[in-house]
């Protein structure tokens, strides 16, 4: 097949910040160390956030971790 | 699909009674064939193996929140327009497992689902799905990022064509100009007749298939006749939408009152979308094991008329029926045209026909367009 852009990957939550009662930013380490070194991505863009066994949610990305 | 740059010969006659070489033919290169079958009162694509599984001496009648078959005592092969099923689900999967994910101590790994595909032939594709199956291309696959579970399954599709010479009092596909008659995106065209069937290539694909064929010269005449058998169709067709004022005149009329009226007999079913050939709504759920060790990520049609399509993080912005109809409507309609540059309706009626209270797009525009009374 094509680059699956429903793949996905795993990464470990390293810090976590209440931001306000119901808003939180997540700092992640993809556990993928080449996966983590080639991973780009623009300031805003579009993400989703997988938890096993629950689902996916949308975030959006603010910076390099 | 090459038939953009493809040439076609000139239409043949095919006899019904040779129908099975088709078949064969196809067989031969390894095609799973399938066809419209009767099947709980309407025709589904199912997998046939003689022209006989075709639904012969069967007509459709459709009309707002009607569909019924008929005894028909013609002999041809494809007397009923359409079913419910356009050609979406045999490449956008109502349901289909995209990953399987394995839980290792405190971490996972991801397991591509592969589609279980494998080269299909279709007989008996209307031109309006066609017209659906090249925006549901658009959405999956144009971009960076094609789909790949789509892709795979439409890239192993024949598609064999009938031209439409009979329309239900649904059909506006004039009006949309994707039919009566099939232009581009098929392999093979037949306008059906009594006897026989004028049978064109649309694609080199095609083209192999049609020269295994025993086929005779079509006259001049012939031709010109199923033409006219095709604009008479299209003259048939009493609906129709207001293309020159859209996408306008739908945003203006996002406060009309309109909009009450349907909501109040709209059940918020889904049917309608369901039935779009471009309709692509899904969400992804999970399925875990019992033990927690799996989960399947499994990809569903969803609905923007389902009650949490528009819940985003504590609101739900689309709370009323009379919010979700708009929201379809004005995207099918109007903001279609910004995002993809066409409409997203073919005029294929099914969501008029398969709406259990009959709600009629058409002349939901129409009214929406008026003045408020």
């Amino acid at each position: 097949m094509t680059h699956n852009s429903y793949l996905i990957q795993p990464a470990m939550i390293v810090e976590r910040k209440q931001e306000s009662t119901d808003i939180v930013t997540l700092r992640m380490q993809l556990t993928d160390p080449a996966f983590q070194k080639s991973f780009r991505f623009e300031a805003g863009q579009f993400n989703m956030l997988y938890m096993f066994g629950g689902g996916s949610r949308d975030f959006h990305r603010v910076r390099p971790g | 699909m090459d038939s953009d740059s493809f040439q076609a010969p000139t239409p043949q006659l095919f006899r019904r009674e040779d129908f099975l070489q088709l078949l064969q033919a196809l067989k031969q290169l390894g095609y799973k064939v399938l066809g419209p079958v009767l099947s709980q009162g309407a025709v589904q694509w199912k997998e046939i193996a003689t022209p006989e599984d075709l639904p012969i001496g069967w007509k459709d009648q459709q009309e707002p929140g009607n569909y019924r078959l008929e005894p028909d005592h013609s002999s041809r092969y494809f007397n009923i327009v359409h079913g419910p099923e356009s050609l979406k689900p045999l490449t956008f999967a109502p349901r289909e497992t995209l990953l399987v994910l394995d839980r290792q101590d405190h971490t996972f790994s991801a397991k591509e689902i592969h589609p279980d595909t494998k080269p299909t032939a279709v007989i008996g594709v209307r031109a309006c799905d066609l017209a659906g199956l090249a925006i549901q291309d658009r959405i999956f696959m144009d971009g960076t990022y094609p789909d790949p579970y789509y892709q795979q399954r439409r890239e192993n599709l024949f598609l064999i064509a009938v031209n439409c010479t009979r329309a239900h009092p649904s059909c506006f596909c004039a009006s949309m100009e994707t039919g009566p008659k099939a232009q581009q995106g098929f392999d093979l065209s037949l306008t059906e007749a009594d006897e026989d069937f004028l049978i064109e290539a649309g694609s080199v694909k095609g083209l192999k298939i049609l020269e295994q064929l025993t086929c005779s010269l079509a006259s001049e005449e012939r031709i010109m006749q199923d033409e006219e058998r095709i604009e008479a169709c299209a003259a048939s067709q009493t609906r129709s939408l207001p293309n020159s004022r859209l996408p306008e005149a739908l945003y203006e009329a996002h406060d009309h009152p309109r909009w009450d009226e349907v909501a109040a007999r709209c059940l918020s079913c889904t049917n309608c979308t369901m039935v779009c050939p471009t309709c692509f709504c899904h969400g992804v759920e999970e399925i875990p094991s019992l033990d927690f060790q799996q989960s399947k990520h499994t990809r569903v049609w969803d609905s923007c008329f389902t009650p949490d399509h528009g819940y985003i993080h504590g609101k739900n912005f689309r709370p009323t029926t009379k919010d979700r109809y708009r929201m379809w409507l004005t995207h099918k309609l109007a903001s279609w045209i910004d995002q993809f540059g066409t409409s997203g309706c073919v005029g294929c009626g099914r969501c008029i026909t398969w709406c259990p209270v009959g709600i009629d797009l058409t002349e939901e525009v129409q009214a929406l367009f008026q003045p408020p009374h």
